[in-house]
């Protein structure tokens, strides 16, 4: 209701003090004119407050754009407030968004600066806030303009980046300038040997005890430090278990996406190039790129994923087309036969390729409502049978598997595939 | 309708429970040595819980009523100083329903709108003092009744106008 309309509180003034003063008139009785003036005066300044203006409201965030388990406010602007005292705000709540009250119920004096509501998304991922109802009242309660329904913002909410740290090289750099030990010899700053002066060696890198002993000119010699190109590939086709919201329980997706996250902002420090693949129906892709701006694309993109089925033509050319020297990361629940077959396929193009299994230790109950508890329970062993295959068959192409446990996951991952590196290789292209 | 009075928070009990001890004192006010009828007071205690539980209904004009006409029901023309008492309980109570309907139930209660009223509320309850006085200055002038007649009257006239005069005056298109 966008009028300004007599409250209850003003009707029932009103009501009362009148039938008092006419019950006075009629029956002589000056005890109810005792009983009734404070109403009357409290129903009179009603009245006399009664506003004219046509208010109009909106509601805004403080930020449109939060990592999970960040917090910040939902504002309320009201324009036009003349003859405005108070306002009420109530919120619906809305899913993996908590609110500060929990109630999402607020109401203050404008004098006092209208209330505000925290908010706090708790999962990432678009989140849309519960609709708002709007109530002012006027001075002396007389008048109460609304409520007026609100929609709810929507915040673009991002995975929260889980504790990470690596401190293995990538196995193969390819790139210019970064901080990956590469193979050949170049202006790094670790020492790899000393050999005699070759001109255009720089003059600082010569060894003056190794030249004087010898009596040639040496120079120490570096390896080159180079970046490194890092592909993140995002299983979104299903999210298995349920999520809890940040510091609850989490489901696939939760993990995939976190550590996706926790992954991209480690290359993108270290230097390295870091694209992003999301694998699912919706789609969604971020190029190479490197740098702080990069980093927001990418968890951007990740913010917005949902989990979707690959249409039935698209899962047999599903190709992750990626340039040679990349580091392949993949993470999954592996619970798909798509992901296995394109990750094998990777793996035979001598690409340096490791999987993170991002399945939860304790999947809950998968089964939906109304499913039998027997079916599902079964249905979720064939699927785990199912796995079991990938994981075996991944082992025998070579790909390693390692389960996402934060800092270090990759450490001894990474090491052993720059072994392998250095050593020779047959491609299929 | 649902009276979630589970999710009341603290200031909502105090205020219901000024809803519901307002009528009770204002009765109690009418016979201070003498106890009301006990249907009487079990009538305005049901009523008065019914308004402390929804607090926007119209229980709160009936229990109102009921506890004002039942001041003239007994002795008539009587203008006893407790009737001070029992005005500013009614206000009480009327303003206690009117900052709990201010939002739902579970809305918690902002002091700052306490105190305001509170202060409203203290400056409000002089005029049933006033009143008081002016009633019984009136009394004892001879032909009373006419003065009683013709003042009350025009005050409800000056009501009744300036309700309409306000209420043609406001805009009411939907923005």
């Amino acid at each position: 209701m966008r009028a300004w309309e007599a409250t209850p509180a003003l009707s029932r003034a009103l009501l009362v003090g009148a039938l008092l003063v006419g019950g006075a008139l009629l029956f002589g009785e000056p005890v109810l004119v005792v009983l009734a003036g404070p109403l009357v005066v409290v129903a009179a300044f009603g009245l006399v407050h009664r506003p004219t203006s046509v208010p109009v409201v909106r509601g805004r965030l403080d930020h449109v754009s939060l990592y999970e388990g960040q917090g910040t406010r939902s504002r309320l602007d009201v324009t036009e407030a003349d003859g405005v005292e108070h306002v009420t705000r109530v919120s619906a709540q809305a899913p993996y968004v908590a609110l500060h009250p929990a109630s999402g119920r607020v109401g203050g004096l404008v004098r006092d600066g209208v209330p505000v509501l925290e908010i706090s998304p708790r999962r990432w991922g678009r989140r849309t806030l519960g609709e708002e109802r709007v109530a002012l009242t006027s001075p002396w309660a007389g008048y109460r303009w609304g409520p007026v329904l609100e929609h709810g913002a929507e915040m673009s909410v991002l995975p929260a980046s889980a504790p990470f740290d690596n401190a293995a090289d990538a196995p193969q750099p390819l790139g210019l300038v970064g901080s990956n030990r590469s193979r050949r010899t170049g202006g790094g700053a670790e020492f790899a040997g000393i050999r005699p002066f070759h001109p255009g060696d720089r003059l600082r890198r010569i060894n003056w005890r190794v030249s004087l002993r010898t009596g040639e000119l040496h120079v120490i010699t570096s390896p080159a430090e180079e970046d490194s190109g890092v592909l993140l590939v995002v299983d979104a086709l299903a999210d298995f278990g349920r999520s809890g919201g940040v510091g609850g329980a989490a489901s696939s997706l939760d993990v995939t996406m976190r550590a996706a996250s926790a992954l991209a902002e480690h290359f993108v420090r270290n230097g390295d190039r870091v694209a992003l693949r999301v694998v699912s129906g919706q789609g969604g892709q971020v190029g190479s790129g490197a740098g702080r701006r990069h980093l927001r694309r990418i968890l951007g993109q990740l913010a917005v994923v949902r989990p979707a089925r690959l249409r039935d033509d698209e899962g047999g050319r599903l190709r992750l087309r990626t340039t040679g020297g990349t580091v392949v990361i993949v993470l999954s629940p592996l619970l798909s036969e798509v992901m296995g077959t394109a990750t094998a396929t990777l793996q035979r193009r001598g690409l340096p390729v490791l999987v993170v299994d991002t399945l939860p230790e304790h999947v809950g109950d998968l089964g939906s409502e109304g499913t039998d508890p027997l079916v599902a329970d079964l249905a979720w062993r064939l699927r785990r049978t199912e796995r079991e295959q990938f994981l075996t068959a991944l082992a025998r192409e070579g790909c390693p598997v390692v389960a996402w446990r934060g800092p270090g996951t990759l450490d001894d991952v990474l090491h052993r595939l720059a072994r392998r590196a250095q050593l020779p290789q047959a491609r299929v292209r | 309708m649902t009276f979630a009075w589970r999710e009341w928070t603290r200031g909502q009990w105090l205020l219901r429970a000024v809803v519901l001890l307002g009528p009770l004192v204002a009765l109690a006010a009418r016979w201070p040595g003498d106890p009301p009828r006990v249907w009487l007071v079990l009538l305005t205690l049901v009523l008065s819980a019914g308004w402390a539980v929804a607090p926007e209904s119209v229980v709160g004009a009936v229990t109102l009523l009921l506890v004002a006409f039942s001041w003239v029901a007994g002795t008539p023309g009587d203008l006893p100083a407790t009737a001070m008492v029992a005005g500013i309980a009614m206000l009480a109570a009327h303003l206690a329903a009117l900052v709990a309907s201010y939002g739902p139930d579970a809305l918690p209660v902002s002091p700052s709108v306490v105190r305001l009223w509170l202060w409203r509320g203290l400056g409000v309850a002089l005029v049933a003092p006033i009143v008081w006085l002016a009633a019984l200055a009136v009394r004892e002038v001879p032909g009373s009744g006419t003065v009683w007649l013709l003042g009350l009257a025009v005050a409800l006239s000056v009501t009744v106008v300036a309700a309409a005069v306000t209420q043609a005056a406001t805009p009411t298109e939907e923005s």
